[in-house]
């Protein structure tokens, strides 16, 4: 939890913040934070600084001044994030630690990575629910196009993770390879019982005799929770295999993501993309042996500026992390508490459960205009007034929509609200008012 | 003091040589170098002088037995590797000494039984090799004029051709148990029909104690030989990764006392 006044000194960090619209002399409101959050200052500097004063490629392709800070930058972003998460560092075959971190785009190449490597084959299962991301839908579709199968878990009527069911499907399909879902939904913001599920599928491991193996899509979770995927005695351990993350949604630059693995899985998984970087040695005469990780799945010249500029933004959430959540379900619980009686009154609905605490920071609701009518075309211009920044539309969350939206609220147009640590009471208030007198 | 000395690196046969032959033999319809050699393995080592040492190490095996061994010493980038007479006589020799060994034989190996091969053993090599397992790197170029050539070769840079030799018997292990789910051993590239042959493959190395210990990682590496070959896929590096360990201390155990100087790169 944060107090009004220390919400704003850390205001001060964020310039974007810190700015008025010339057209109505007023500050920004952002709340789109699950798509994208604000960069403080601190990361626009370490961009700009490897802009400036060592734009040299990295990954020990050169051993000159600039390449050296490079290399030593990108494997300090790759350290600070490997102990963000907790994730174990293995020992290289050179003696030096080995953080099991690869930089991607974002989590969707990530969970691409995993989906083209982990070998699954033809009459294989993988389980997701009906809430993921495309990001975690499209690749297990084109795994269908190839004889596999993919079952949709339907989450419960307040779209909260149904374990029975899971259990179920679990125990009586033993196909299912892969459990790949969301650790927090983008959808309405709430949190699957992660540690619940990893025992589910373990005791499912040791009672058939065989693996199953977990990916997780946490680009909604780590930017506001901490993490333990590496530390068995430490609270809160959550023992998955794979975990992909987006930079991006945690302070970070746009185009830089990654995706954790356990370090002895890793070592065996094959190269998602090949070329400069990920060979040991190849030539005319033989088949091409592959770079130990991270080098085997970092393709080509990277996104140096961007990586550099991740280990600033999780340096800095580092210090902050242990105290969003709380605040966050403060600011949703104002949003909540404006618009409950309009969802009471059928007038919205809002999705997901009716207590904010189970929302982290997000508030979706459905408003009753589709096609848009007067209602929402004032909304529109009284949020242009207001500079109120929030997402309408499937936020990618396409499989809910079609299967859940459609059916119940098919005249609803979504709007989603997500709140970050550096947004204030009262832009919550004035959000929340604004839809108010719209719908009310 | 024995006055025989190793095979030494220079009028050895290298493997290079055998396999660009047997690389042309293929491009021209033969049968490919797989064909002959059933386990494989590779390892480049930083030594602690900073040099790379690189070999690959092929055995042939019928009926339990190796009958056909070969090196090669560096390969594409590793071709430029340095090398120390002492590591290069060392893996020469023990393709000399395994060669017509049952594989149990062979890796019983040790520092008495292949000195004895070549006539090098006799009662001073005890004490010698205690006085090398305690001398310090800068002792060893005093302690190299007073020692026999073989018996510093070996205690210098056996231990490398020692994980080699078990990592190729672990290679071969693999392969074997594939011919019996995929057939044909002649096949460069694993081709599973579908997910159930892969999965017995799992279920038969589960029981391995080197692979077995692998769990869900060893099944990742299976499913990586799809369209790859055992040589050149994940899971042989992943498992000479995670044997590493285990086979050097072995190596130190029977008398190869030096590895630990070396740093394996992969």
């Amino acid at each position: 939890m944060f107090t009004q006044a220390e919400i704003k000194e850390l205001r001060k960090d964020f310039p974007a913040l810190n700015q008025v619209n010339p057209k109505n002399g007023r500050p920004p409101v952002y709340l789109d934070n699950s798509c994208m959050t604000m960069k403080p200052s601190a990361v626009a500097e370490a961009e700009w600084d490897y802009n400036t004063k060592y734009p040299a490629c990295g990954g020990h392709r050169g051993s000159y001044w600039f390449a050296e800070i490079v290399h030593e930058k990108v494997e300090a972003a790759r350290a600070a994030l490997a102990s963000l998460i907790k994730a174990p560092a293995a020992k290289s075959s050179e003696g030096k630690p080995l953080y099991p971190i690869i930089f991607t785009r974002n989590a969707t190449e990530g969970l691409n990575l995993v989906a083209s490597t982990l070998g699954l084959m033809p009459g294989e299962t993988v389980l997701i629910t009906d809430k993921e991301h495309n990001s975690n839908l499209c690749p297990w579709q084109e795994f269908e196009k190839r004889g596999g199968k993919v079952i949709i878990l339907a989450t419960k009527a307040d779209n909260t993770f149904d374990m029975p069911a899971f259990k179920a499907a679990l125990a009586k399909d033993r196909s299912i390879k892969l459990v790949s879902l969301n650790h927090s939904s983008n959808l309405d913001g709430v949190t699957n019982p992660l540690q619940q599920i990893v025992k589910a599928v373990r005791d499912t491991e040791k009672k058939q005799a065989r693996n199953i193996f977990i990916a997780v899509d946490g680009a909604q979770s780590l930017p506001h929770l901490p993490l333990n995927l590496g530390e068995p005695e430490a609270p809160g351990f959550l023992d998955v295999d794979f975990f992909a993350g987006s930079i991006h949604k945690m302070l970070g630059p746009s185009g830089i993501g990654f995706l954790y693995g356990k370090p002895e899985l890793l070592d065996c998984l094959p190269p998602y993309m090949v070329g400069g970087s990920t060979i040991y040695e190849t030539s005319a005469y033989h088949r091409p042996v592959y770079a130990e990780w991270p080098a085997r799945f970092e393709a080509g010249l990277q996104n140096y500026g961007g990586i550099i500029g991740a280990g600033a933004a999780v340096k800095y959430l580092t210090s902050i992390l242990p105290r969003i959540k709380g605040y966050e379900n403060h600011l949703n619980g104002i949003l909540t508490d404006v618009l409950k009686p309009l969802h009471a009154a059928g007038k919205i609905r809002i999705l997901g459960p009716e207590d904010a605490h189970q929302r982290g920071g997000v508030l979706t609701l459905l408003a009753p205009e589709r096609p848009e009518g007067d209602r929402m075309r004032a909304l529109r211009e009284k949020s242009w007034q207001h500079n109120l920044m929030y997402r309408t539309g499937h936020f990618c969350v396409d499989v809910w929509f079609s299967t859940r939206q459609d059916k119940l609220y098919p005249a609803y147009t979504p709007i989603r609200l997500s709140a970050y640590f550096y947004n204030t009471e009262s832009e919550v208030e004035t959000t929340a008012k604004v839809i108010r007198e719209i719908f009310a | 003091m024995p006055t025989k000395t190793l095979p030494h690196p220079l009028t050895a046969d290298p493997f290079d040589r055998t396999k660009r032959r047997l690389f042309e033999l293929y491009r021209m319809g033969s049968k490919p170098y797989h064909a002959w050699f059933h386990g494989y393995a590779e390892i480049t080592a930083r030594c602690s002088n900073n040099n790379l040492h690189a070999y690959g190490l092929y055995v042939g095996i019928e009926k339990g037995v190796i009958t056909r061994v070969g090196y090669t010493k560096g390969a594409g980038k590793a071709r430029n590797a340095a090398s120390t007479d002492e590591v290069h006589a060392s893996v020469a020799a023990f393709c000399g000494y395994v060669k017509g060994k049952r594989i149990e034989d062979a890796l019983a190996v040790d520092m008495k039984s292949i000195l004895s091969h070549y006539g090098c053993w006799n009662g001073h090599s005890p004490g010698l090799l205690k006085t090398l397992e305690r001398s310090r790197p800068e002792d060893l170029v005093q302690f190299k004029a007073t020692t026999p050539d073989a018996l510093f070769s070996l205690a210098l840079g056996g231990g490398l051709p020692f994980v080699l030799l078990n990592w190729a018997i672990l290679n071969y292990t693999i392969k074997n148990e594939l011919v019996n789910i995929v057939g044909d051993a002649a096949q460069p590239f694993v081709r599973f029909k579908d997910v159930n042959q892969a999965l017995k493959l799992v279920n038969a190395l589960k029981n391995h104690p080197a692979l077995g210990a692998q769990r869900r990682a060893m099944e990742i590496g299976v499913r990586a030989l799809q369209f790859n070959s055992v040589d050149d896929s994940s899971l042989r590096l992943a498992y000479q990764r995670h044997t590493f360990d285990g086979f050097a201390k072995n190596a130190n155990a029977k008398g190869f006392y030096i590895l630990d100087r070396f740093l394996l790169l992969k």
